[in-house]
């Protein structure tokens, strides 16, 4: 997500429908994307979805810029999709495919063709569901956002070092997980 | 630096680039020399980053905007309707909340319906005689001044027009 301009966010703030616009189109993207990643569910994607930016909306007056606009953003995501997987006890870790293809039809088509990227899309859903939402909210807010720790850290309330220790415990179970699958095929 | 520490890192700061300087030289050296840390290496690349940063953009279906727009549209309705008042005084409440949910309303109508209710089950001569009572007074201050303006006599039964015969 690139950075907003100020001017678009104070005219945001002050009711103009056209910048608030502008400001979803920039960053919808990125909301969506990390709550299909770490909900598993279209459906209940699109909703978390909503509830940010109908947070952003009511939010933007008070925004005083203490941090940046991106962080704000952030934050507000993870909260949101938090607080829906507790509410809606859908800490689940065994998807089934149809909860897979219905993600993978959220994908951009891109040059590689639709279909590559819907695979690529299964795969990534595959491995993320693996993981316990905890260390999967780390691992795709730096693998596929691409955020840094300090930034990842202010966007889930924690400190670096937690950071740090989830990403490293993720990856150590995809590994895992990656030999068990070398194991079997070569049983 | 030991096996077991750069590989540590090879999980974690290294391979997200928070590791600089020296830490960073002694990693990169430990790699070089160092075959069976180069395949874990490449082991953590295959199974925890290539495939993730393969991923694509997502981007949610038009339908969250217009649900969006639907949602704070309507919560602009219930907002104050001050078109047409000066600047000034529309960014004065603008900045006050306006956001009754809506049992509120239902709540308001039935204490206004109590309110009636009770009022009509005072007896009707008490009511008429305090209203009586109150009018008669402002009846005659309003006559005196009028008397005084126009310098004449004032009919004493004022009871005559049909507004005084409905009020009381």
């Amino acid at each position: 997500m690139d950075d907003i301009p100020q001017e678009l966010l104070s005219r945001a703030a002050a009711g103009d429908r056209t910048a608030f616009k502008a400001l979803y189109d920039a960053s919808a993207g990125f909301v969506y994307a990390v709550a299909l990643r770490v909900i598993h569910n279209r459906t209940d994607a699109e909703e978390v979805t909503q509830d940010v930016f109908i947070r952003i909306y009511r939010g933007l007056k008070d925004f005083e810029g203490r941090s940046s606009f991106k962080s704000w953003v952030y934050r507000v995501t993870m909260n949101t999709a938090f607080n829906y997987l507790r509410k809606e006890s859908k800490f689940q870790k065994n998807r089934t495919e149809d909860d897979f293809a219905a993600v993978s039809q959220a994908v951009v088509p891109e040059a590689g063709g639709e279909i590559e990227a819907e695979d690529r899309e299964k795969k990534v859903q595959v491995l993320l569901a693996r993981l316990s939402p905890d260390l999967r909210a780390c691992l795709v807010l730096r693998e596929i956002q691409e955020l840094s720790y300090r930034e990842i850290a202010d966007s889930l309330k924690c400190n670096i070092n937690t950071v740090r220790t989830r990403l490293k415990r993720a990856r150590e179970s995809l590994i895992r997980h990656a030999r068990k699958g070398v194991i079997s095929n070569e049983v | 630096m030991k096996c077991e520490k750069v590989r540590d890192f090879l999980m974690s700061d290294f391979l997200d680039g928070e590791l600089e300087g020296k830490q960073a030289e002694e990693v990169r050296v430990h790699l070089r020399d160092c075959k069976a840390c180069r395949r874990f290496e490449e082991e953590v690349k295959a199974a925890a980053v290539i495939p993730l940063r393969e991923a694509g953009p997502l981007n949610p279906p038009d339908s969250v905007w217009q649900k969006i727009e639907a949602s704070i549209d309507g919560q602009t309705r219930k907002s104050w309707n001050l078109a047409g008042f000066p600047e000034s005084v529309r960014g004065f409440f603008a900045r006050i909340p306006v956001f009754v949910p809506k049992p509120v309303f239902g709540g308001l109508g039935v204490l206004g319906v109590v309110l009636i209710a009770l009022l009509m089950t005072l007896p009707a001569g008490t009511r008429s005689e305090r209203v009586r009572n109150y009018l008669g007074e402002q009846m005659l201050y309003l006559t005196g001044i009028s008397s005084q303006q126009n310098g004449g006599e004032t009919d004493g039964d004022w009871l005559g027009t049909p507004a005084e015969l409905f009020l009381i």
